[in-house]
């Protein structure tokens, strides 16, 4: 499926009775099994984007579209991976894949069922019947991610999954997204501030301004699919996104801005 | 305890102090004697009805109150008010409303634990997670599922923790109630021991009623409470 957002424009009301300009005029094109990478400050209003797509936030103006047709977010298949691992404490790991998959239909004996496969995929078999607060951050976002493949979607969408996570534990889970995403072949929406982690991951980067945000140049990156984050073409298209954010040498790290 | 009571007591004439073989004995004889256990049902009828109306309206209210402003600043002032008035006050209040039926004592828990639920499920309700909330409906939970698997999960420990303060306010504002009024239960069964002045029938009333509400805590409401916040031991890991 294809996905299109037209003319977005949101803003958020105040505490003190004005308004929050978010996103103004944001307009973007995911083409079939595309991964696509949102880099932009932070506060800027991607998540906001994330949220309209999976019909959790209402745009003030503008349209969402897939294939053409108005979006209905109810009838599509979203796995959304959030920042922080946002698990039911109350229920054990596996239970909490399969709370994903009861909501979207499944039976309850196939829902353990594929529930136990997608946290074998992450490498998790062996703790599917812990709580989450008995597993580390790292291993509980692996759980966040094993809920959102496991319905199987159509669309998936992530915020910043990684951002709080070690850089040892990033790489793999990167890697083995990457993996994942190529055998299922659906289109991801994924959004992060760390440029270098947009370029290994997408087939096209948007960048975002800062607020209101609106889309300030889109890029394609080219690359064969087995990339290694020390590439010297990745390093110079970060180079390239960090600029235009308006991110100096000096003032940049290596990897990381905002 | 007992030992340190045993010693105490040994210093004191029986009238004022009676020691504890001769009290457990006779927490024996009224317990053989069936006298207990017709009194003992007696209040505990009036505190279960007390406290499950009690308990089901503050749910209700408190969740209403949690989840609508107007509806907080509305209410805010009268549970203030409510947790202000003594228990006596409406004890003697139900008791020349309805006189000397059930509905005095079952009222007065009613009216006094209200309020004090109410402020717990509220509070509870204001600190749900939203992140989560959300979450569910990012993945199409229907709002039944939203209601069983992720909000009542995070109200519980509120419910509990009502149900456990609760109950034991509730058992002493019924024992108040019978004492002042009623022609039955533990509360009046001390204050008949009192009428004919008997320290030991005073003690052996007190400490029946209180072995039950011991093993009504150890054996019901704890494991209640393991069973079901189980996940947060993990915590301690």
């Amino acid at each position: 499926m294809q996905l299109a957002l037209r003319g977005i424009h949101k803003q958020f009301p105040r505490q003190n009775g004005g308004s929050l300009a978010v996103l103004r005029d944001v307009s973007l094109t995911l083409e079939a099994g595309e991964f696509c990478c949102v880099v932009g400050s932070s506060g800027c209003g991607k998540s906001t984007i994330l949220n309209i797509v999976a019909g959790l936030t209402l745009p003030d103006a503008g349209q969402v579209l897939v294939d053409d047709a108005r979006l209905d977010a109810s009838r599509i298949r979203i796995g959304y991976v959030f920042q922080t691992p946002r698990l039911l404490n109350w229920k054990t790991v596996r239970e909490n894949v399969a709370f994903a998959l009861r909501a979207s239909g499944t039976a309850a004996a196939e829902a353990r069922a594929r529930a136990s496969h997608y946290l074998d995929l992450v490498g998790l078999a062996q703790f599917e019947r812990e709580f989450p607060l008995a597993l580390s951050g790292g291993m509980q976002q692996r759980v966040a991610i094993a809920r959102a493949l496991a319905i199987e979607p159509d669309l998936l969408l992530m915020d910043e999954p990684f951002s709080h996570l070690d850089e040892l534990t990033a790489r793999a889970l990167r890697a083995e997204l990457l993996r994942i995403w190529q055998q299922a072949r659906k289109p991801v929406m994924f959004v992060t501030h760390n440029a270098l982690e947009a370029v290994y991951l997408a087939d096209q980067v948007l960048i975002l301004s800062g607020r209101p945000a609106t889309i300030m140049k889109s890029l394609r990156v080219g690359l064969p699919r087995d990339r290694e984050m020390e590439d010297p073409r990745l390093v110079a298209l970060q180079r390239e996104i960090l600029d235009s954010l308006g991110v100096t040498a000096a003032k940049a790290g290596p990897t990381l801005i905002g | 305890m007992v030992v340190v009571w045993h010693a105490i007591s040994r210093f004191f004439p029986p009238s004022l102090l009676p020691g504890p073989i001769p009290v457990l004995k006779r927490v024996w004889e009224i317990i053989v004697s069936g006298q207990f256990a017709v009194h003992m049902v007696a209040t505990m009828v009036r505190v279960a009805a007390g406290f499950l109306s009690a308990f089901l309206v503050s749910i209700g209210l408190g969740i209403f109150m949690g989840v609508n402003r107007t509806a907080e600043r509305f209410f805010e002032p009268n549970i203030v008010v409510g947790l202000t008035i003594p228990s006596l006050a409406w004890s003697v209040i139900a008791l020349m409303w309805f006189g000397i039926s059930e509905l005095a004592p079952i009222f007065t828990i009613f009216i006094v634990l209200q309020p004090l639920i109410t402020v717990n499920i509220w509070q509870g309700t204001k600190a749900l997670d939203h992140e989560v909330i959300e979450m569910a409906r990012a993945f199409h939970a229907s709002r039944a599922m939203v209601i069983r698997d992720v909000v009542i999960p995070q109200l519980v420990p509120f419910l509990l923790a009502a149900t456990r303060f609760g109950l034991s306010l509730a058992w002493k504002v019924t024992v108040i109630a019978e004492l002042l009024g009623l022609s039955n239960g533990i509360g009046y069964m001390i204050h008949y021991s009192f009428g004919i002045f008997s320290m030991l029938d005073v003690f052996a009333w007190t400490i029946a009623f209180t072995l039950v509400m011991l093993a009504l805590e150890y054996g019901l409401l704890k494991p209640l409470e393991a069973r079901i916040t189980g996940w947060r031991r993990a915590v301690a890991l």
